[in-house]
């Protein structure tokens, strides 16, 4: 399946999009075919021939002859609209010879590069290289994590107030040291404290926590060879070294019907990462897929929002872990399953929040499939659930107002992400639509 | 949170300063805070705050007791399909625009309510435009109503809602107006009441908006507060809008006293073989007159007396001229008029129909008009007839157009700045006009006159139309645009046309 939503998420640019709504009819192509595997269309445009334009309906890979430098280009973005509006416009389907020389060479491709991945497996490993690696990796997140741990008690010694502390190059510099160290997860860490100072009432507190936090995770670090296996695997992966996914994948996995409850997208030094919430029908077990692209392109994303996915996903080493590697990425998801009924309350969702930090004292947030409605009360605002029981919840005028709208004083079934001391609404259902409240208040 | 600011404002200060460790904050974190070596006071420091952020972050409280708000009610009408819903959020988002009010006017004539999602856009969007108003609040069902009840500036969807009789003397102008309006039809004595005993105490702005109120559809009761208060108001729109309502009236002083002004003034005399409508202009303005919302001060380029004539004239329905003069209106509207006063006679009526927006009196003047349109005159007939026409409704005007002698420049201007309902006769018209402009380079045709014209096609025409723009061998970027459009409309108005059953 093919939806509106996915390959607007694709559009590398605003005005890309909107060439692609534009070519979105069948008036605009010389000839439209599909099959199975493919979507292929011949593009009238301003040349004597026009424009060929495929693309792959297992992992939404597209090439066109069109000479544009927009990827995907507004002709394939074009294509798949209209194949994910009127798929009864694509009435041919014998491939031309255009596309399955495409298709071919494609597979030719992989075959390649699975044959080089294999060959680099099979080939006997290096122990004595490796383990020289590993130990000249370990001493520069060492040598990241000392440099850090002075900048912390630096920064104590010298106090909160100072003006160096409120310029966001001195975190940004400060996480490049991390990166050259090797240490990718403490560099995240240290831009999210980047963005605390001056970021609201008592960011000063707020900045203190999370030194403390960070504080607690350097010194974990340090007693790293002592702790038990789960939690030596999540302090590895919090500093940034994450398992590979050969090895990830000869995991045993976990299987359900996943509702894909929410996506979110972010930008950070010219990388894309979309992030999935799945929410699994029978388990309640809650994962998070994680996608990343090197911009321009976007990732790809074959699980659209609010369908279902019946597949095996393995999570991710950890205390209480939740992030997963789907086992089969290109898992048919299915639009017309109807959604779970959301069976948790807020007081559940603290009681599994207070459960999770206790074992893991870095969960920054939780999320939650419930039932709430909005509602203002002394100029804040708050999520109540069918118990009545409220929570604080962040959102803009505009989200407030979309809420209120769709909710009409009844609760609504949504998802939402707790972190401690707010919610956050990423997606919410309007009747049978299941939709994101980013999309609504743009 | 004493003790946190505590720990706090250590680290603010820097442990530079020999500060006294603070005491745990929580009784739940005092085993843990005694283990802190605070000898190392920056590591002591942050593994309180580690301990006191976790403390905090799991030992959130439920917020209990939030009064909750009324619900809104069940809905009776359906909600519009989903690629209809789809085409509603490109509109507000700015593709096509210009299509939202036929989207919502079909959307009502299929008895269909717009998606909650859209509500917000559509309510922020009838704040900005007015001429929405009315169709939005046909759509936007209960739901809209009651976030209109909690959103102050979407208080102007509440003027057709069942209002409380306290909010004539408590609520905001808004809703003020929307009491009014509501007692006006189930009791206009008690609005009349309402409104005399208030009058000296109500802003300037209110007292022409409630005059406004009835300015179209006046109750008999009401002459006495319209000729007592409102035509002695000092500001002119109000005294217009009060000469409005009562020249309504039937029988009403000031509709006698206008009419025997135009008796007075009005004259139908032979002139050589045939007769002619003629003026006969008094030396002074009375002061009745003046009283009567006459301005005696004309504007920079009109005489006098013309501006006095214009404006008597203007003061009463064309029907009392026929009563005057014992003509039809078709009589009328082909009578000569006099050489010397022809323009103020035309100002007079056009005037008149912008007040009194009768189809009888406007279809006479438009026919008047079309038949001496030439070449010379087409541009200033480009502005007429428009105002003239954008006073009847969306179906008399597609069966004024059909009678109109038109020429094929002023039926474009027509269509692309009033947009009709397009009656099944006009459409062969529209069509054969469309494919003389995609062949015809004389017949030039602008983006956005491409795009007017689209709108005017009948739902059942687009398909067929767009058949034969496939046809062309090449599309102009114009016709492109038309082409556009038309697709766009194709694209939510059959799930208008025929809805889904309520989910």
């Amino acid at each position: 399946m093919l939806t509106p939503d996915q390959v607007t998420a694709l559009a590398p640019d605003a005005s890309s999009l909107k060439a692609g709504n534009a070519l979105a009819t069948d008036r605009k192509w010389q000839s439209l075919g599909k099959d199975e595997e493919v979507i292929w269309g011949l593009a009238k445009g301003s040349g004597k021939n026009p424009y060929q334009t495929r693309v792959s309906l297992q992992d939404l890979a597209y090439k066109c002859t069109c000479p544009s430098r927009k990827f995907p280009c507004k002709h394939a973005l074009g294509l798949m609209l209209l194949y994910a509006n009127s798929p009864e416009a694509f009435t041919e389907n014998e491939r031309p010879e255009w596309v399955s020389e495409w298709l071919s060479s494609r597979k030719e491709r992989e075959e390649k590069a699975t044959k080089r991945a294999a060959s680099t497996t099979s080939k006997p490993k290096d122990e004595k290289a490796a383990a020289k690696r590993a130990a000249k990796k370990s001493a520069r997140i060492d040598d990241g994590i000392q440099h850090l741990e002075q900048v912390l008690f630096d920064i104590i010694r010298n106090g909160l107030a100072q003006e160096t502390l409120t310029e966001n190059s001195y975190w940004e510099n400060l996480a490049r040291r991390l990166i050259d160290s090797q240490a990718p997860g403490l560099a995240g860490y240290v831009r999210r404290l980047g963005e605390i100072p001056l970021s609201g009432l008592n960011w000063e507190t707020q900045l203190l926590h999370e030194l403390g936090s960070l504080h607690l995770l350097i010194e974990a670090y340090s007693k790293l060879s002592k702790l038990a296996p789960d939690l030596r695997s999540e302090i590895q992966q919090l500093i940034g070294s994450t398992p590979s996914k050969e090895e990830l994948l000869k995991e045993k996995g976990f299987e359900d019907q996943w509702f894909v409850a929410a996506r979110t997208t972010s930008e950070q030094d010219r990388l894309t990462t979309s992030a999935t919430w799945l929410y699994g029908s029978q388990s309640k077990k809650w994962a998070l897929k994680l996608e990343f692209s090197a911009q321009p392109s976007r990732p790809v994303e074959h699980w659209p929002l609010g369908s279902t996915v019946a597949t095996e996903l393995v999570f991710y080493p950890g205390l209480a872990p939740d992030r997963v590697l789907p086992r089969n990425a290109a898992a048919s998801a299915q639009a017309n399953n109807p959604r779970p009924t959301p069976n948790g309350d807020f007081q559940q969702l603290l009681a599994n929040y207070s459960a999770q930090l206790a074992l893991n004292p870095w969960r920054t947030r939780m999320p939650c499939y419930l039932s709430a409605q909005p509602v203002s009360h002394d100029r804040q605002q708050y999520l109540i659930d069918r118990n009545g029981d409220g929570l604080r919840w962040k959102a803009s005028t505009k989200e407030v107002a979309m809420m209120h709208s769709l909710s009409g004083g009844h609760c609504v079934d949504l998802c939402a992400l707790w972190n401690g001391q707010h919610l956050t609404i990423l997606s919410l259902a309007d009747g049978h639509t299941w939709l994101s409240l980013d999309s609504l208040v743009i | 949170m004493k003790a946190s600011q505590s720990i706090t404002s250590i680290a603010l200060l820097g442990t530079a300063r020999d500060v006294p460790f603070p005491e745990a904050p929580y009784k739940v974190l005092e085993a843990p805070w005694r283990t802190i070596d605070t000898q190392d006071r920056p590591r002591a420091v942050l593994q309180a705050a580690a301990l006191e952020a976790s403390a905090l972050r799991s030992g959130a409280q439920l917020v209990q007791n939030i009064p909750l708000s009324e619900k809104a009610p069940l809905e009776a009408r359906s909600h519009s399909p989903a690629p209809a819903a789809t085409a509603l959020q490109r509109m507000l988002a700015g593709d096509f625009s210009q299509g939202i009010p036929e989207w919502l006017r079909t959307a009502d004539e299929a008895q269909l309510i717009a998606p909650f999602r859209l509500l917000p856009d559509l309510l922020d969007r009838g704040q900005r435009d007015r001429t929405l108003r009315p169709l939005i609040s046909r759509i936007a069902g209960q739901r809209g109503i009651w976030l209109a009840r909690q959103q102050v500036q979407w208080e102007w969807l509440l003027q057709s809602t069942s209002v409380e009789d306290a909010e004539w003397e408590n609520g905001s102008p808004d809703k003020r107006i929307a009491w009014l309006r509501q007692i006006r039809q189930s009791d206009p004595e008690k609005a009349t009441e309402s409104i005399t005993a208030e009058w000296v105490n109500e802003s300037a702005d209110f007292r022409e908006a409630i005059t406004q109120l009835a300015a179209t559809c006046p109750h008999p009761c009401e002459e006495v507060w319209l000729e007592n208060l409102a035509l002695k108001e000092r500001r002119q729109s109000t005294r217009d809008a009060a000469t409005n309502a009562l020249a309504r009236i039937p029988n009403s002083a000031f509709l006698k006293r206008t009419t025997a002004r135009i008796q007075q003034i009005l004259r139908y005399r032979r002139s050589g073989l045939s007769k002619v409508l003629s003026l006969n202009p008094p030396e002074t303005l009375a002061t009745e007159w003046i009283n009567d919302g006459i301005r005696a001060k004309p504007p920079q380029g009109t005489g006098e007396k013309a501006w006095w004539m214009r404006q008597v004239l203007s003061q009463a329905p064309i029907q009392q001229w026929a009563a005057i003069l014992d003509l039809s209106l078709e009589q009328i509207f082909k009578a000569k008029l006099d050489p010397d006063w022809t323009e103020v006679i035309e100002q007079a009526w056009l005037e008149s129909i912008q007040r009194f927006p009768e189809a009888e009196c406007i279809e006479g003047i438009c026919v008047r008009m079309a038949k001496q349109a030439n070449k010379q005159n087409t541009p200033q007939l480009s502005q007429i007839l428009p105002r003239c026409l954008q006073q009847v409704d969306r179906n008399t005007l597609a069966s004024l157009l059909e009678k109109l002698p038109l020429s094929k420049e002023l039926l474009i201007v027509l269509l692309t700045k009033l947009r009709p309902a397009l009656c099944p006769k006009l459409q062969p018209k529209l069509s054969r006009l469309l494919e003389e402009c995609w062949k015809d380079k004389q017949l030039y045709l602008t983006r956005p006159d491409a795009i007017a014209l689209a709108y005017c096609i009948r739902p059942e025409a687009i398909t067929p139309t767009l058949q034969t723009i496939a046809k062309l061998p090449e599309l102009s970027s114009v016709a492109e645009a038309f082409a556009n459009t038309l697709e766009f409309r194709n694209s939510y108005l059959p799930h208008l046309l025929k809805p889904v059953s309520k989910k």
